[in-house]
């Protein structure tokens, strides 16, 4: 039995290709300006939940007693607000100048970032939001009669984090497999 | 490169590429509405990037290297939501149960095991195969994916490979 030729499979390739719809031109000059408020869009969901947090801490900073609740109201608005400014700051954006590179380099870059952001979300995205957490709970503890009460109270957002944490080392974890994949290809080549 | 130049760029690479660059969507995305989509996003790439262009490279490498970078973009962010896994092709086993010979099969049939293959494939093989698919010599591949031209003789060679065995009848292998 034979592989198939070249010639066949280019004409399968090519018969049963539909027509591209062209855009006309000022309709993808419009999209091109446009690209960058769908990219603000797509975080739009996180700065909802950071204004919200916003609102409900500021609240709390009114009206609840107590310093330390106070201050952890708001050590939390300002960790939100660091980690919005670092969502925005670390979305990756389409680059026209990258995208004119090897379609190989370009991936493995695009990996690389991705893996970038997802191994360090304890640090930019979690992390900012800690220490006013921290402080708020502890605040809270003279309101349970029991250490263990107050543990189960506490294990509720501890273990939301842990979780968000883990899934995204998971997921990072399966990026970096990617990427050495490549990499032991790019190798495989060399030799 | 003037604005009005760019734009004659434009016209002129939509002309000649368009119909290679709808084919290439069908191997990115399957469904209809989300290809069309993609479509219009390497279109608004491409208009972007001509700016750029300095004729350092042939017109051709630029336009696949700008559409396969942006349909790269749109599967990474697709697969954020499908939790598809990808592959390269030295990975991929196909069950050889079914005993039509390639060259007998329907067009339907070559065609659907064609993009079930490249379904699969992670993005710098798949990339690979459409390019070939389309016609584009080992060299000029080789300039667009950053792969040694051996590379992707090898790859084109698997590829053919899993086409026969898929369609050998049993015991016909080889």
């Amino acid at each position: 039995m034979t592989s198939p030729n070249d010639d066949s499979l280019h004409s399968l390739w090519q018969q049963v290709g539909g027509a591209l719809a062209p855009l006309p031109l000022t309709e993808v000059k419009s999209r091109a300006t446009a690209l960058n408020r769908a990219i603000g869009r797509r975080n739009r969901r996180e700065y909802i939940a950071t204004a919200f947090v916003t609102l409900i801490f500021a609240l709390y900073a009114l009206i609840l007693p107590g310093t330390l609740l106070k201050i952890g109201s708001l050590l939390i608005i300002a960790g939100g607000f660091v980690m919005a400014w670092q969502l925005s700051r670390r979305t990756s954006r389409p680059d026209p100048a990258a995208e004119a590179t090897d379609v190989r380099a370009y991936y493995r870059a695009r990996l690389a970032t991705e893996e970038h952001m997802l191994a360090n979300v304890g640090l930019w995205y979690i992390g900012p939001l800690l220490p006013g957490l921290a402080l708020f709970m502890a605040s809270l503890a003279d309101q349970f009669g029991s250490a263990p009460g107050f543990a189960a109270f506490a294990a509720i957002p501890g273990l939301i984090v842990l979780g968000v944490w883990l899934l995204n080392r998971r997921a990072a974890a399966m990026l970096r497999e990617q990427i050495a994949r490549l990499d032991a290809a790019m190798e495989g080549e060399r030799k | 490169m003037t604005e009005a130049e760019q734009d004659q760029a434009f016209t002129d690479v939509i002309a000649r590429f368009g119909g290679a660059i709808a084919r290439m969507a069908r191997g990115y995305e399957a469904d209809p509405d989300l290809r069309r989509d993609l479509e219009q996003d390497i279109q608004v790439a491409l208009w972007q990037s001509l700016a750029g262009f300095d004729g350092r490279c042939a017109l051709s490498t630029w336009v696949w290297r700008v559409a396969h970078n942006r349909a790269t973009s749109h599967i990474i962010a697709q697969r954020r939501r499908s939790r598809g896994n990808w592959s390269n092709i030295e990975n991929i086993e196909i069950a050889t149960d079914d005993p039509t010979p390639f060259e007998r099969a329907t067009s339907e049939q070559a065609m659907a095991l064609v993009l079930s293959i490249i379904d699969r494939l992670d993005p710098p093989d798949r990339q690979i195969l459409l390019l070939y698919l389309e016609g584009v010599a080992a060299t000029e591949i080789g300039e667009i994916t950053g792969v040694s031209p051996d590379a992707v003789a090898t790859r084109i060679h698997r590829f053919k490979t899993m086409l026969t065995r898929r369609y050998a009848p049993s015991g016909d292998a080889s």
